[in-house]
């Protein structure tokens, strides 16, 4: 019977083939997520180093600057980023269909406008040439900044230049400012260059959100909550070896360990159990803060409409890496 | 291997099985081709799309590094992180460290330390492309054959290396290719199930059905059909099971006709093995008559051999056991058998045996007939045939003792009454000699008719003395020439010619013939005295005596042309004091041909006689040689 047998263990495996779902992670490819070179999304950075997620199920791709993940975003090359809620408002507004996953840091002065040691104070931007990246928060910056130094958006010249750009942009005088953050704010601090208007005066206006394209939640929720372990992961590490962290994330960015570190000070990380709190209730609290960074998008013409916060939010894969860190502890 | 197992299953369950299990193997067999093809072309297209991204990334980092452009360098190495095959990229330095890598961490490092944690393969791969040189773009299959490297030189003096993992290119094409794969499949298995409703309509049902009738048809129910038509197997077969039914119907009723018949008529029909003790293989249902039932003896309760009777059993066996070993096959036989209330009938058993090729007797075969009545009325027959034969016997004796005296009588009555003849012929002659004148003419003529009536008297007393002699006397059989008698008998006892003339012509052969001489002669001559006698007065007497052989007998003839007689007295003739005519014209006593007729039958003969009124007669005689 072994013939007969080998024939229909063929069967039954074209059988399980045929039955099976077409939807596999490994067909799939990894969960591909976007994140630009700001200190605040290192700690995914470093999960992927330290092997906190199967590089199979979840890839983390560093891109060069927030623009360019939301138009990879865009373009479906990623399926998930870490984001500004700012830009996120934006992406949804363009009719993205986006959730916000996890809430990941908030800047705490991370973000700021550089300034050639020529300009002193916000109001020393009048006429002068800016570099900034075409984001909300380059925008909100810019507009706090403006209103700091009693100046109109037309007292100041806008040069689009994009993160990785920024710092040629100041540093070869095509800009005399430049709206940036860590660590290329930390660099050009170190190279010389002021800040006359940091996030830190905007508390909890500029925060960072993990936010995974509709489909691909619906469609591959285990990668999600593997993507929200592997930061929640990643930043337990950075807490728990700052040092090494630094040692090991701080080269590629062109710092010293100890600024990497110092950078720090300007970013205030949410744990995951923070992050289902902000995420959850009725309403959640990130949606009244969220509320108004969009009557100030608004102002500023950068969204046309308030933003449905009930659809938005999707904390269910982190309160369920949530559940599963309390029943392993 | 056993294909038991599948012959367990009715066709009906084993077709789809096999179906589905087909449809099954020719999914799995076409998967697995899928797979092997995608791999092929994956790698074809992944290794020219790896040379191209190699050869654009070649260019854009010789600008970028050219511009002292470190970051932008870092994200390009890092943006390809968003190509989903692209497992690894690094950007490595003349001294070997990693200057852009797909992720942060590794930048700054060594390649072998940047690599570590990375399995085996994936570091000697990796390691391998960097130390390839050259100013080419290379391309090579990793050594499991499941993965790309490709190195690029980038100047001045960097290499730059990008693994291209093939699995997940063709985990997608088979994700994407396995609706295709299902859709085929569910067509094989949608043509499959239509393949099997046809067969169901046109087979499985009818087998079915056609089983069903079999089973029925087996089981007894000889009245059932299929009533399937059709020109495939199962249309034959079925045409073929209902005519096998019809006759085993007919043959039914035939047996049950036969069984009835066998049943009411008066034989018992029993066939035996040959076997120990003849066992019983079939006996008929009437075998209850003898108050037995079938069961005992087919099922060997009851020994047929037992119930022979003790006194017949040696007889019967030893017949038997001849008829086995030397024949003939159809026998009868008479037997008595006990029955269940331990009476005893008689039975004729009329037996027939049942040879194979071989010429031994595989079966014996019986109809056993109850002769009882028969046999007890044979006896009773055979009692009364005893007495009646002792009573015919004794009867016989007594009727010999009365007919001796009778005869001795009519012997002594003739005889004694010859001697008062004898005085009154004696004396009348007196008278008439010596008183003769004395008497008128009238009373000579009295005289004369008491003597012509004496004279008459003592003829007859002569002739019933013959007669009478005739019975008691000894026959003498001694062969005699027939011929020598026949003229004998004309010459000397030729009758006196009354009024004419006499011929007598003879036409006798010589034969011999066994007969009483004494008599023989007597019969001859009273025919010729008879003959002479009842000539006719106008014409000469013609006498004709003739005899020839007729095979063991001879026939004797006197033939005359007298006045013969009519055929209806042809029997009164020959009885004693019988008479045609008038004894003044014709005188006799009437005994002669009666003495003829007794003479004859003593020898074993017969005498007849033919004739016409004034035709002449024919007397014949036939007589034993």
């Amino acid at each position: 019977m072994h013939g007969l047998t080998g024939a229909f263990r063929l069967a039954l495996a074209a059988l399980a083939l045929l039955a099976g779902s077409a939807c596999s992670d490994v067909a799939h490819g990894p969960l591909r997520v976007g994140v630009e070179p700001w200190v605040g999304f290192d700690p995914l950075v470093l999960a992927q180093d330290r092997r906190a997620v199967d590089p199979a199920v979840v890839r983390i791709v560093e891109l060069g600057s927030g623009s360019e993940t939301a138009r990879n975003l865009r373009n479906g090359l990623v399926e998930a980023a870490a984001l500004t809620l700012g830009e996120t408002l934006r992406l949804v507004e363009e009719g993205l269909a986006l959730k916000i996953v996890a809430v990941l840091d908030v800047s705490h002065g991370a973000d700021a406008i550089l300034v050639d040691p020529s300009i002193r104070d916000s109001a020393g931007l009048r006429g002068k040439r800016i570099a900034l990246e075409e984001s909300a928060v380059a925008a909100m910056l810019l507009d706090r900044a403006l209103a700091d130094g009693n100046l109109d958006a037309g007292d100041v010249h806008v040069l689009p230049a994009e993160a990785s750009y920024h710092e040629s942009a100041l540093r070869s005088g095509r800009a005399n400012a430049v709206i940036t953050y860590e660590p290329m704010k930390s660099r050009l601090v170190a190279s010389g260059y002021g800040v006359v208007f940091d996030s830190s005066r905007m508390p909890d206006e500029v925060v960072d959100v993990l936010v995974v394209r509709a489909e691909v939640l619906e469609a591959r929720a285990q990668a999600v909550d593997s993507l929200v372990s592997a930061w929640a992961a990643g930043l337990a590490e950075l807490r728990a070896a700052p040092a090494r962290a630094a040692a090991l994330l701080s080269s590629g960015i062109e710092l010293t360990p100890e600024e990497y570190l110092a950078t720090l000070d300007g970013i205030r990380f949410i744990d995951l159990a923070d992050s289902v709190d902000m995420l959850s209730g009725e309403p959640p609290p990130l949606a009244r803060s969220g509320t108004r960074l969009a009557d100030t998008l608004l102002r500023l013409g950068l969204i046309r409409t308030q933003p449905d916060w009930a659809t938005l939010f999707a904390p269910e894969s982190a309160m369920r890496v949530v559940g599963r860190g309390r029943m392993s502890r | 291997m056993s294909w038991q197992p599948l012959l367990a299953l009715p066709a009906r369950i084993m077709v789809p099985l096999l179906l589905l299990v087909l449809t099954l193997l020719a999914a799995g067999v076409n998967y697995a081709y899928q797979v092997d093809e995608y791999w092929r072309s994956v790698e074809v297209s992944e290794n020219d799309r790896l040379v191209e991204r190699l050869s654009v990334e070649q260019a854009r980092l010789e600008i970028e590094s050219g511009l002292g452009n470190r970051q932008q360098v870092r994200r390009q190495v890092a943006a390809l992180g968003m190509r989903p095959g692209t497992s690894h990229a690094f950007l490595v330095d003349d001294d070997g460290i990693v200057v852009a890598a797909l992720s942060r961490t590794a930048i700054g490092r060594s390649l072998a330390e940047a690599l570590k944690g990375e399995s085996e393969e994936v570091r000697d791969g990796v390691v391998k492309a960097a130390g390839r040189g050259g100013s080419n773009i290379t391309v090579a299959r990793n050594s499991a054959g499941r993965a790309l490297i490709g190195h690029a030189p980038v100047q001045p003096g960097y290499d730059f290396i990008v693994r291209v993992d093939l699995e997940q290119s063709v985990a997608t094409r088979i994700a994407d290719s396995r609706g295709l794969l299902q859709r085929q499949a569910a067509t094989i298995l949608v043509l499959a199930i239509l393949v099997w409703g046809v067969l169901h309509l046109l087979w499985f049902r009818r087998s079915r059905a056609l089983t069903a009738t079999v089973a029925a048809i087996g089981s007894g129910r000889l009245e059932t059909r299929s009533g399937l038509s059709g020109r495939d197997e199962i249309g034959y077969i079925a045409a073929a099971v209902d005519r096998m039914a019809d006759e085993l119907q007919a043959r039914r009723a035939d047996e049950a006709r036969l069984s009835e018949l066998i049943n009411r008529s008066p034989v018992v029909a029993v066939e035996w093995r040959n076997g120990p003790g003849w066992p019983v293989e079939f006996v008929s249902e009437n075998v209850v008559r003898w108050g037995y039932a079938r069961h005992q003896f087919m099922t060997g309760e009851i020994a047929f051999a037992d119930l022979i009777h003790a006194d017949d059993r040696p007889r019967i066996e030893a017949e038997v056991a001849d008829h086995l070993a030397h024949g003939p096959d159809d026998y009868r036989q008479e037997y008595r058998l006990r029955t269940a209330d331990e009476n005893w009938i008689w039975v004729d058993d009329r037996t027939w045996l049942s040879r194979d090729d071989a010429g031994r007797v595989t079966r014996i075969h019986g109809v056993l007939l109850d002769i009882t009545r028969q046999k007890h009325a044979e006896d009773d027959l055979r009692v009364v045939n005893s007495e009646l034969e002792q009573r015919v016997a004794q009867r016989t004796r007594d009727l010999e003792a009365a007919n001796r005296e009778l005869e001795s009588f009519s012997y002594s009555v003739s005889h004694d009454l010859k001697a008062p003849l004898r005085g009154i012929d004696g004396y009348s002659q007196l008278l008439l000699n010596e008183y003769g004148e004395r008497f008128d003419e009238e009373g000579r003529h009295f005289i004369a008719n008491i003597r012509s009536g004496v004279r008459q008297m003592h003829q007859l007393i002569e002739d019933m003395l013959a007669y009478s002699r005739m019975e008691r006397r000894e026959l003498e059989l001694r062969p005699v020439d027939l011929a020598a008698l026949v003229n004998a008998v004309a010459q000397g006892g030729k009758p006196k010619d009354k009024d004419g003339q006499v011929t007598v012509e003879q036409h006798v052969p010589p034969i011999e013939i066994h007969a009483d001489r004494e008599g023989l002669t007597l019969v001859l001559r009273n025919l010729l005295e008879n003959a002479v006698k009842f000539s006719r007065k106008d014409i000469g007497a013609r006498i004709e005596l003739g005899a020839r052989e007729d095979g063991a007998r001879v026939l004797l003839w006197v033939r005359d042309n007298g006045i013969g007689f009519d055929m209806k007295y042809h029997d009164r003739i020959f009885d004693i004091f019988q008479r045609l005519h008038r004894a003044e014209n014709y005188p006799g006593t009437g005994i002669g041909l009666a003495l003829v007729k007794k003479a004859v039958q003593r020898m074993d003969g017969r005498v007849w006689a033919e004739s016409a009124p004034g035709e002449g007669a024919t007397f014949y005689l036939d007589l034993p040689r």
